[in-house]
C-alpha cells in the first residue's frame, strides 16, 4: 500500500508498541491496544452505516424500492429489547436470522461438506502399479474409520474396539501436530510481514 | 540449578529475541534456500492458466489487515497472472476491508500491466455485505447483488465489462483469498457448487488443514497455503515478490522453533532420567 511518511510512522510506532508486550506489560502496549479497540469499533460502525443502512434507505427514498421497508422494520425490531413491555418483538428479528441461516445451511452445505466428504473417503485400497496412492488411500480409509470409532461410546471399548480407537487417537494426534505446525507457520508469517514493513518502509534498510 | 532444569526454564524473552534476530538477519542477508512448488499450488496455477483470453475471473479479497502478509502476495500474484493471460478480472470482497486491499493489489499489478483499463479489463465491485446471502444473489443477478454500484459508488451499468457479467454462468473461475468466514466455504456452498463454477483459494497457513479435504474431494481447484503458497505461485509466474523474499526467514524461523522444542524435550528427558535414578 502506498503509505505517506506520517502513516508509516504511526504504523511503525504502534507495531513496536504492540511488540513491547513480548518483554512485559507496559503503558505503550496499553495505549496501542486501546487505540486498536477504538479504531476497530469506529470502523465497524462506519461499515455498518455505509454498507447496510445507507444503501437500503437510499433504495427506499430515491429508487422507490418500498420492498426494502420490510427488512428495515424487521431489523429495527431488535431494539425493542430495551423496552420490557414490547421486548418480545425482538424475537421476530432473531427468528428471521436463524431461519435464513438454517435454511441456507441445510440446502447448501450438507452436500459439499458432508455427503461429498463421505464419498471422497470411499476409495480403492489397491491401485495397480501405484503403491504410494494405495498407501495413501489405506491411511485415509482406516484413519477415518478409526477416528469415528474413537468417538463411539455406546459400548465399553475393549479388544478390537480398543485397538482401533487407539489407532484413531494416534491419527488425531498426527492431525493436531500438522495443524500446530501450520499455526506456527501462520504466526511466523505475520511477524515476517511486520518485520518487512519495519525494515523496508520505516527504516529503509531492505530493498 | 541443574542443566536439565536450565534447559527447561529458558526465559521466553530470550527465545523471542533469538527468533527475531534470526528472522531479521536472514531478511537482510538471504541465503537462497530452494523452494519446491507443491501439487496444490500447481493445481491453482493450472486452473487460472487454462482460462481463455477474455473469460471472466472473480477474485475475492476475504481478509483483513491482520492476514495481509500471508494472503496479499497470493492475491497480487494471481491478479498479475490473470492480466498476463488477458483474462478479465472482477475483484470483490466478503471482508469489510477487502475492497481496500483489492485496490492496493491493483495498484501493484497495474505497475506491470499499465495498459489494462478499468471497467473494460477489470473492475472492483468492492465489499458487499451479506456473506452467503450476497453470494446467492451474485450468482443469479450481479446488478441487484451489488446494488448496481462498484467500489467507488459508480453505477455498474456504465462499465462495458458488466455487459458480460450478469450471472454465475458467465464466470470461468472464482478464487477466494480466505482468512476465516465468510471465505472459500461460502464460495463453494453458495456459488461454486450450485452453479458449477470452479472455485480455487488461498488460505492462511492455520486454515490449511480445513482446506485440504475440499481439495481432495474436488470442491477446490488447489489451494495456496499461506505465505509459502504465495511464494510458490510467484515462482510459477516468474515474478518474485515479498513472499519469495520472506521464505528464507520463514524456514530458518521454523528451524529455530524446532531447535528450542528439542532443547526443552532434552531437558525434560534428562530430568526424568535423574528422577528415576534417585528412586
Amino acid at each position: 500500500m502506498q503509505m505517506q511518511r506520517v502513516d508509516i510512522w504511526i504504523a511503525a510506532l504502534l507495531t513496536l508498541a504492540m511488540f513491547s508486550f513480548l518483554y512485559k506489560e507496559n503503558p505503550f502496549y496499553r495505549v496501542a491496544e486501546h487505540v486498536f479497540v477504538g479504531v476497530a469499533a469506529g470502523h465497524g460502525v462506519i461499515v455498518a452505516v455505509d454498507s447496510y443502512l445507507r444503501p437500503t434507505v437510499k433504495s427506499v427514498v430515491k429508487d422507490d424500492q418500498y420492498i426494502y421497508i420490510i427488512p428495515l422494520v424487521i431489523g429495527l425490531l431488535i431494539y425493542t429489547r430495551y423496552v420490557k413491555s414490547v421486548a418480545w418483538l425482538s424475537r421476530i428479528t432473531i427468528a428471521f436470522l436463524v431461519g435464513i441461516g438454517a435454511g441456507i445451511a441445510l440446502t447448501r452445505q450438507i452436500k459439499p461438506f458432508f455427503l461429498d466428504q463421505i464419498a471422497a473417503t470411499i476409495k480403492p485400497v489397491w491401485v495397480a502399479g501405484k503403491l504410494g496412492v494405495s498407501l495413501n488411500n489405506i491411511v485415509l480409509i482406516t484413519g477415518v474409520v478409526a477416528t469415528l470409532i474413537y468417538f463411539f461410546f455406546t459400548t465399553s471399548q475393549k479388544g478390537v474396539l480398543k485397538v482401533t480407537s487407539t489407532y484413531g487417537r494416534w491419527i488425531m494426534m498426527i492431525a493436531f501436530g500438522a495443524a500446530f505446525g501450520n499455526t506456527v507457520m501462520s504466526r511466523i508469517s505475520l511477524f515476517l510481514g511486520r518485520a518487512q514493513f519495519l525494515m523496508k518502509d520505516f527504516l529503509g534498510v531492505l530493498h | 540449578m541443574t542443566l536439565s532444569e536450565r534447559l527447561q526454564s529458558i526465559d521466553r524473552r530470550v527465545i523471542y529475541l533469538i527468533l527475531a534476530a534470526v528472522i531479521v538477519g536472514v531478511l537482510l542477508h538471504p541465503i537462497g534456500m530452494p523452494i519446491r512448488v507443491g501439487k496444490e499450488t500447481q493445481t491453482v496455477y493450472a486452473a487460472l492458466d487454462a482460462l481463455k483470453p477474455g473469460s471472466l475471473f472473480v477474485l475475492s479479497f476475504d481478509y483483513s489487515a491482520s492476514n495481509v502478509p500471508e494472503l496479499h502476495p497470493s492475491a497480487i500474484a494471481m491478479l498479475k497472472h490473470a492480466f498476463s493471460k488477458n483474462v478479465r478480472v472482477v475483484l470483490t470482497a466478503l471482508s469489510p476491508e477487502g475492497g481496500m486491499w483489492a485496490n492496493d493489489a491493483l495498484g501493484v499489478a497495474l505497475q506491470k500491466y499499465p495498459d489494462k483499463r478499468y471497467g473494460v479489463d477489470y473492475i472492483n465491485i468492492g465489499y458487499k455485505p451479506g456473506g452467503q446471502v450476497f453470494l446467492e444473489k451474485l450468482a443469479t443477478n450481479v446488478k441487484d447483488a451489488c446494488a448496481n454500484t462498484d467500489a467507488s459508488g459508480k453505477p455498474l451499468d456504465s462499465f462495458p465489462i458488466m455487459k458480460d457479467f450478469r450471472t454465475a454462468a458467465d464466470v470461468s473461475l472464482a478464487a477466494s483469498m480466505t482468512a476465516g468466514e465468510p471465505g472459500y466455504p461460502q464460495w463453494i456452498a453458495n456459488y461454486g457448487e450450485p452453479n458449477k463454477v470452479p472455485i480455487t483459494a488461498a488460505t492462511v497457513a492455520v486454515g490449511v488443514s480445513g482446506a485440504i479435504p475440499l481439495v481432495t474431494s474436488g470442491h477446490l481447484k488447489g489451494v495456496l497455503k499461506g505465505m509459502r503458497g504465495a511464494a510458490e505461485y510467484e515462482l510459477l509466474i516468474k515474478d518474485k515478490g515479498t513472499a519469495v523474499a520472506g521464505m528464507d526467514a520463514q524456514s530458518l524461523g521454523h528451524l529455530t522453533i524446532v531447535f528450542f522444542v528439542l532443547v526443552g524435550n532434552i531437558g525434560y528427558f534428562l530430568q526424568r532420567a535423574r528422577a528415576r535414578g534417585r528412586s
